[in-house]
């Protein structure tokens, strides 16, 4: 990928005996938005915090724009916007007053869209910011996210504290962003969220990059969703090559299949099929499915 | 509702090492309705007995002082004229009552540092346990216990009274242990008055911090408020031991109280009263008001709106500059007013202390060649540069703070480079340091002028800015420690002025080893006017500082941002 905005080569960072990462080779599209799913504590913020020079690696490096992350952070950071999961800003402030420093301290703020913004999430901003809720404290880091027209913005767990009405203001936010030509790396527990805007998708294990790649090449991770209702007796899929997790009640089987479903049409064929419908599965059922492969062969409590 | 599937294994997210076959805590048998006051107390109590080690050392070793400096009769005679009608003395420390017995002199040494020393410790405790826990959000999480607002508050109070009792506890034993070592022994019932005299001080000033949190609706504007109360208590001392009419003063001021004890000189428990009633009156305002107010209200008034001011927001310096303003303001002030105060009672004090010997050993071994009253403007301005250095020592904590914080992160993921915000905050509390002395020494000879006393301007300026290179030192350990071992910032940054502080105090009473001498930054300066500046030091000591930033700076670029 030459036109990498984004680029991990090896990266590494250990916490005394700990690794936070591992050997991470990433490289992320201008244009593009990317996906960084993971559960609490597998590096996702520390990804962040490497590639933003916040802190160093201990083992490759992060480049952003085709610079060194730690070398070059000032350069970097003109072309970056940072939002952070958790917002610590100034108490005393009043809301209008970050979002005019955080603006001249950034550099380049489009004031008609951040004029736009602070109508669209409905932020009053002459509160001071002591006395805003999380979720308005989160708004003002987004505004003056998106103002900055950045070439990258950098999302960590961006709607934490939005509600449902203000995350589809945000969703709307990044499609702009994309449709501008901006690069976004999306880190988010939110699985639909993602899966509603990303391009590809990353999901990070213990440290470790364990997936990388588009929704659609992902779909090999996770077994299809069968449900057929029969006028009679269901038969017995059980033994049937790829089903697993048969579920029966009256008239109605659910099965998963992994693999080609030709065997369960076979099997099926002939036995008082009256409906049929398979389900791709979704981002969270392949996020939930690939851990619990991972984990079933090591640490698992059966009910 | 929701419901598993039959024969679907639950899975056991991993968790951390070694933490599989147990649970990182005991379940306890103690009451939910206690939480509070053990999670307070047990904070409260290891302060209290960290603080209590050092009264307790400092009155042993206000004891043993005593051995060096009444070995004679003569020398106690001499002590007793000399410090006795020391007014100077007498407003910056406290009256000294029977200073030529063991007793009192221990009492009235170890009261005179240890009750500004508590004041100031006690108010940030007081003002930190329960507004800044609620600032942070914690207090929520234990208020939504099983307990009210009123009902957390008093849990929490209770805390602190058992960090006290700790407190108390190991001044105690420590002052007894070492007290009675000396060769002139203080009674052990005196050194119990004495430990108590100060505990009391603190929890005066804890009760007034709490207070002040409650009335204050950040833990800034109530630390703000306290200190101002704490400032017009000091100057009502002042006042009260400068101008003899003024004696009844002492009645007002909790500063004024502990000299009325008259610990180890024959005790007077009346004077207890006024430390208790005013605590006991203030923790049940501090507990009625905790019950009525709302969860992160005032009561002064605090608009959630305000009238946006860009003023100063334009960069990361101007920021730093808006959110220190107040403070500064205040550092500057407040040592402007002690300066005029020193100044004006200076012609008098030099007149009390006449030509004593005791007073001229102890300005000897400090560096002073010249006797009058410009030897007690230098002996107090021992103590101005101590709050200088003080001051700029706050600015550096506050630095640090920014980053534990999170605030950082916001500048430095925008284009502000590393190097340049350290370098700027350690220029904002060197110019702290500096404005702070100057302000000091210009106010002395404004105070000392209207005396008619003939000390020029220009030198008591270069008396101010005297007090100013051991603050840059500071501000040079304090940038590298922060950029080395950032944690260790703010225990590291008032360890190396406390010690300079308690080098200084000996120092000046009795001879002690010259390389001990040296590790005090404080000791390096000359007590001018009552010599002159030695500026070729001051030098040194604003290059080392310079070269510590410059360090700090290469050191800063190269380490993780590390929050809490």
């Amino acid at each position: 990928m030459s036109d990498a905005v984004m680029r991990a080569v090896g990266l590494g960072k250990r916490y005394g005996a700990a690794d936070a990462l591992r050997d991470l080779d990433l490289e992320v599209a201008r244009g593009e938005v990317l996906g960084y799913l993971g559960p609490n504590g597998a590096g996702k913020t520390t990804t962040i915090r490497l590639f933003l020079g916040l802190i160093r690696p201990t083992a490759g490096r992060a480049e952003l724009f085709g610079l060194d992350a730690q070398r070059d952070a000032v350069r970097i950071h003109r072309r970056v916007a940072y939002v952070p999961g958790e917002a610590a800003l100034w108490p005393s402030l009043t809301g209008a007053e970050t979002l005019h420093l955080l603006g001249r301290v950034h550099g380049d703020v489009d004031d008609a869209y951040l004029r736009e913004l602070v109508e669209l999430f409905d932020f009053d901003p002459s509160k001071k910011v002591r006395a805003y809720s999380k979720g308005n404290r989160q708004k003002i880091n987004l505004i003056a996210a998106f103002a900055a027209r950045a070439d990258l913005l950098i999302l960590d767990e961006p709607t934490a504290g939005l509600d449902p009405l203000m995350e589809q203001v945000f969703r709307r936010c990044v499609r702009r962003a994309k449709d501008n030509g901006q690069t976004l790396f999306l880190s988010s527990h939110i699985l639909s969220e993602v899966e509603a805007v990303c391009d590809r998708i990353g999901i990070l294990r213990a440290g470790t990059l364990v997936e990388l790649g588009t929704l659609e090449s992902m779909k090999h991770l996770s077994a299809v969703s069968v449900e057929a209702v029969f006028d009679g007796t269901p038969p017995d899929v059980s033994r049937v090559p790829g089903v697993r997790g048969v579920d029966v009640q009256d008239h109605r089987l659910r099965c998963q299949v992994t693999g080609p479903i030709a065997p369960l049409v076979e099997a099926l064929a002939g036995t008082g099929v009256q409906e049929l419908l398979s389900r791709e599965p979704s981002l969270e059922e392949l996020f939930l499915a690939h851990y619990g492969r991972q984990e079933e062969d090591s640490d698992v409590l059966v009910a | 509702m929701f419901s598993l599937p039959e024969n679907v294994p639950i899975q056991r997210l991993p968790l951390g090492r070694g933490s599989r076959s147990r649970l990182p805590f005991r379940p306890s048998s103690r009451s939910p309705r206690t939480v509070v006051a053990w999670l307070t107390g047990r904070r409260a109590v290891r302060w209290g007995a960290l603080w209590g080690l050092v009264f307790g050392v400092y009155i042993a070793e206000s004891a043993i002082a005593y051995q060096a400096i009444g070995a004679t009769p003569a020398a106690r005679l001499r002590l007793a004229q000399t410090w006795s009608t020391n007014h100077a003395m007498a407003a910056l420390f406290g009256p000294a009552f029977g200073i030529d017995t063991s007793g009192g002199f221990t009492a009235w040494r170890a009261l005179g540092t240890l009750t500004l020393l508590g004041s100031i410790i006690g108010l940030l405790l007081g003002t930190s346990v329960l507004r800044g826990e609620e600032e942070s959000g914690r207090w929520e999480l234990l208020a939504a216990g099983q307990t009210t607002r009123a009902g957390a508050a008093r849990q929490a109070l209770a805390g602190l009274f058992a960090g006290l009792v700790a407190m108390f506890g190991v001044t105690a034993a420590v002052a007894t242990a070492g007290g009675r070592r000396a060769t002139q022994p203080v009674a052990i019932s005196g050194l119990l008055e004495v430990s108590l005299s100060a505990v009391l001080t603190v929890a005066v000033f804890i009760a007034l911090g709490v207070l002040m949190g409650q009335v204050a609706a950040t833990r800034r504007q109530g630390a703000t408020l306290a200190a101002a109360l704490f400032g017009a208590a000091y100057l009502i001392r002042f006042a009260a031991e400068s101008v003899s009419g003024l004696r009844w003063a002492r009645w007002v001021t909790p500063l004024g109280w502990p000299s009325l004890l008259h610990a180890a000189t024959g005790v007077r428990p009346l004077a207890l009263l006024p430390p208790i009633a005013v605590t006991v009156v203030m923790v049940v305002a501090s507990l009625a008001i905790a019950g009525r107010r709302d969860l992160n209200a005032s009561v002064l008034p605090d608009p959630e709106t305000a009238t946006t001011r860009t003023a100063l927001l334009g960069g990361q310096l101007g920021l730093s500059l808006r959110m220190t303003r107040v403070s500064a303001l205040c550092w500057i002030a407040g040592l402007a007013a002690m300066g005029f105060v020193i100044g004006l009672v200076a012609q008098s004090d030099s007149q009390s202390m006449g030509d004593s010997q005791v007073v001229n050993n102890a300005l000897t071994r400090l560096g002073a060649r010249r006797t009058g009253a410009e030897a007690d403007l230098g002996l107090s301005f021992l103590i101005v540069g101590v709050l200088v250095a003080f001051a700029a020592a706050v600015v550096v904590n506050a630095t640090r703070r920014e980053e534990a914080d999170g605030m950082l992160d916001n500048l430095l993921v925008r284009p502000v480079g590393r190097v340049r915000w350290l370098l700027c905050r350690a220029g904002i509390a060197a110019a702290l340091a500096t404005a702070c002395g100057l302000a000091a020494g210009l106010a002395a000879w404004a105070g000392a002028d209207t005396q008619h006393m003939g000390i020029g301007a220009g030198t008591m300026a270069a008396a101010g800015l005297n007090t100013v290179p051991p603050a840059l030192l500071l501000v040079g350990l304090g940038t590298l420690i922060h950029a080395t071992a950032p944690r260790a910032t703010a225990v590291a940054v008032y360890a190396v002025l406390g010690w300079s502080f308690l080098m200084q105090i000996l120092g000046s009473f009795a001879g002690i080893n010259h390389w001990l001498l040296d590790t005090s930054i404080l000791h390096h300066s000359t007590p001018a006017p009552a010599a002159d500046p030695n500026w070729a030091a001051a030098a040194v000591m604003a290059a080392i500082g310079a070269a510590a930033v410059t360090v700090a700076a290469a050191a800063f670029r190269r380490r993780d941002l590390a929050g809490q």
